[in-house]
């Protein structure tokens, strides 16, 4: 067990890395850190046309779930995000269709995956480290794995795990959840994740416009507010309108341990 | 730190009991798969790729980065347009699909990330220009742009 100020738990690092003083994102287990935890993947094929609202999945968890949609597209698969708003209440995932096609209806195929973390719960966690070492190979001989009801842990398919040393789980380093309040610089409303980490994060955003029933998977930078990007320093900001009618709006930064920077960038001119 | 009465490992978020608590109040949970990030030879767990464009694909669709795994099933995958160097619009900031030059509601390129059962393919899409509409036609020279994708080892199928 590491000794990173007086936590208790477990932490496992990855093979080759000393676990007492391995970086955050060189973790593969840390009882410090969630992770996300797939409650299901569903696809759903449904016939839509424009400026209609439809139900995607019933999930029924009692809260707003994370949660993703991809297009399935003749078998292969597109994360989704444009062509369609896609929103979560505490019972179900909608789509409402944006794609004009005078009238006509719309054949896609969704691919929805539901976590088991509410969107509406606010985390908090330490940065112990962020001094990365250098880390040998993976064996799999050495680790932690949990297979699946029925799967042997001697299987050399990963899809036959739980969890699985050999691979990186993405460690959650916060969520911020919180009222996105009024932008005395703007004339709307906007909240901000600050970056406590040394490297710019993955992260993902959501937002709520209804006073918390229903969140949104918000669209990048660029697009109509509700819109949220990453600033140069990593910071999150979620863009935001404010007509007026005092309903409240939540956002739902969701930040991991995982850097955007981890390895160089592969040079490619078209 | 708590075994579970059927099988595996559950941590407790702290005032929590592992013996009981929901999936919600644990921090790890082996009856629940988790999105596992592929680890490639070189210790990395996201591809970046740096795009710059010397020219503009003809109308229709471009191959412009392939990725092999191999699984043998679609995997899941995250990608992020990371960082762009231009000052001509390219939304889609963090998934799979990016416009470029987006005009009221015709996008005349695109950039989509996907996945297949072999491959991660990258495509630049690029739409014929609408007529009677005044729009300019896009320009890709000098873009340039950085995609991240993950791919994780979790099948796409339920």
């Amino acid at each position: 067990m590491a000794e990173q100020s007086n936590v208790y738990g477990v932490i496992a690092s990855m093979l080759g890395v000393d676990a007492f003083d391995a970086a955050d994102q060189d973790l593969i287990l840390s009882s410090a850190f969630p992770m996300l935890k797939i409650e299901s993947i569903t696809e759903v094929t449904l016939s839509t046309v424009y400026g209609n609202s439809y139900d995607l999945v019933t999930h029924n968890l009692g809260y707003p779930p994370f949660f993703l949609v991809f297009e399935r597209v003749g078998g292969a698969l597109i994360h989704e995000f444009f062509t369609s708003l896609f929103e979560t209440t505490s019972e179900k995932i909608t789509m409402f269709d944006y794609v004009f096609n005078s009238g006509n209806p719309t054949t896609k195929t969704y691919v929805v995956l539901i976590c088991r973390n509410p969107l509406n719960k606010a985390i908090s966690t330490p940065v112990f480290s962020t001094q990365s070492r250098e880390a040998a190979l993976r064996d799999r001989n050495y680790g932690l794995i949990t297979s699946k009801p029925g799967k042997s842990t001697d299987s050399t398919d990963m899809r036959d795990f739980t969890f699985h040393s050999n691979a990186r789980n993405l460690l959650i380093h916060a969520v911020d959840y919180r009222e996105i309040v009024t932008d005395p610089a703007t004339s709307g409303r906007s909240m901000t994740w600050v970056n406590d980490l040394p490297y710019r994060p993955i992260f993902f955003g959501y937002c709520s416009i209804d006073g918390g029933n229903k969140y949104r998977f918000l669209y990048g930078g660029g697009q109509a507010a509700p819109n949220y990007n990453q600033l140069d320093n990593g910071d999150v900001k979620i863009t935001d309108f404010d007509d007026g009618s005092g309903t409240k709006h939540y956002g739902s930064i969701w930040v991991f341990k995982d850097p955007f920077t981890l390895s160089a960038s592969e040079q490619v001119t078209i | 730190m708590s075994v579970v009465n059927d099988y595996g490992l559950v941590i407790s978020e702290e005032g929590y009991d592992a013996e009981n608590c929901a999936p919600e109040n644990t921090i790890f949970d082996t009856r629940y798969d988790t999105p596992k990030a592929l680890i490639d030879e070189t210790l990395n767990t996201v591809r970046r790729f740096n795009f710059l464009f010397t020219t503009t694909p003809p109308v229709g669709t471009t191959r412009i980065k392939t990725i092999t795994h191999n699984f043998g099933y679609t995997p899941l995958i995250f990608s992020y347009l990371d960082r762009y160097v231009s000052s001509s619009p390219l939304y889609g900031f963090t998934v799979g699909r990016f416009y470029v030059a987006v005009t009221g509601i015709y996008w005349l390129g695109q950039i989509t990330v996907k996945a297949t059962s072999t491959e991660i393919q990258i495509d630049f899409v690029r739409q014929p220009l609408p007529s009677g509409q005044g729009l300019s036609d896009i320009n890709m020279v000098g873009k340039n742009f950085t995609i991240n994708v993950y791919i994780f080892s979790n099948d796409s199928k339920p």
